[in-house]
């Protein structure tokens, strides 16, 4: 992602860049560790 | 069992016990997809699948459901196919079903979630079902705000999904 550009996010089928206030959002969201990223294969 | 040219009734229609009430595409690169108009007094009770897009990371998706931040509880049981036991993360009042569906390190967004009675004005409860390339388990929960809601959102906790379709059935009571 473009470091100048904010997240998209879809509305049914209308995609756009987040607020500002849905990116202060986002960036202080709880993230949790990826779980059993033992990256085997399928 | 219908045969072909029949004339299907009223009531014979909604025997119809999984009715599709909605399908949504998937942009490309969004961190989050909101359906709305997906839950009504049309059904009860729902199921929400997600398959045949691709994640950019390996990590999960939350659910929401409406607006309502607050107030999600939620335990995700699973198992690396590679042993070391069963493991259990604890969501106790989050903002979200975290980890209701997965995104994995070979890009497989995956969401299988049961939803019961999220319209009506009451609390709502979850069954998830988690496979992921490494690991696979189930998910259970409650948002206890006796709220009614008609959309949910998916949200990656990190990175992007593209493509693929989120469908939405209605289990009909008959």
């Amino acid at each position: 992602m473009d470091d100048n550009k904010k997240p998209l996010i879809q509305i049914d089928d209308l995609v756009r860049e987040m607020t500002d206030d849905e990116y202060a959002e986002y960036l202080a969201r709880p993230v949790t560790p990826p779980l059993g990223a033992t990256n085997d294969a399928d | 069992v219908f045969t072909t040219g029949q004339v299907l009734t009223a009531a014979q229609m909604n025997a119809v016990g999984l009715w599709l009430v909605k399908s949504q595409a998937v942009g490309t690169g969004v961190s989050s997809v909101t359906v709305t108009g997906a839950f009504s007094a049309d059904y009860d009770n729902y199921r929400i699948i997600y398959t045949g897009g691709t994640a950019s990371t390996q990590t999960g998706l939350n659910l929401t459901l409406g607006s309502a931040n607050s107030q999600y509880f939620f335990n995700l049981f699973y198992s690396l196919y590679s042993g070391g036991g069963l493991a259990i993360l604890n969501y106790n009042g989050t903002s979200n079903f975290t980890y209701a569906g997965a995104m994995d390190s070979n890009q497989n967004p995956f969401v299988n979630v049961d939803v019961y009675q999220p319209y009506a004005a009451a609390s709502t409860r979850v069954y998830s079902q988690w496979m992921q390339t490494d690991s696979s388990g189930f998910g259970a929960g409650v948002l206890k705000a006796n709220d009614s809601y008609t959309a949910f959102t998916l949200t990656t906790q990190t990175g992007t999904i593209s493509g693929g379709t989120i469908c939405v059935y209605g289990y009909n009571n008959g």
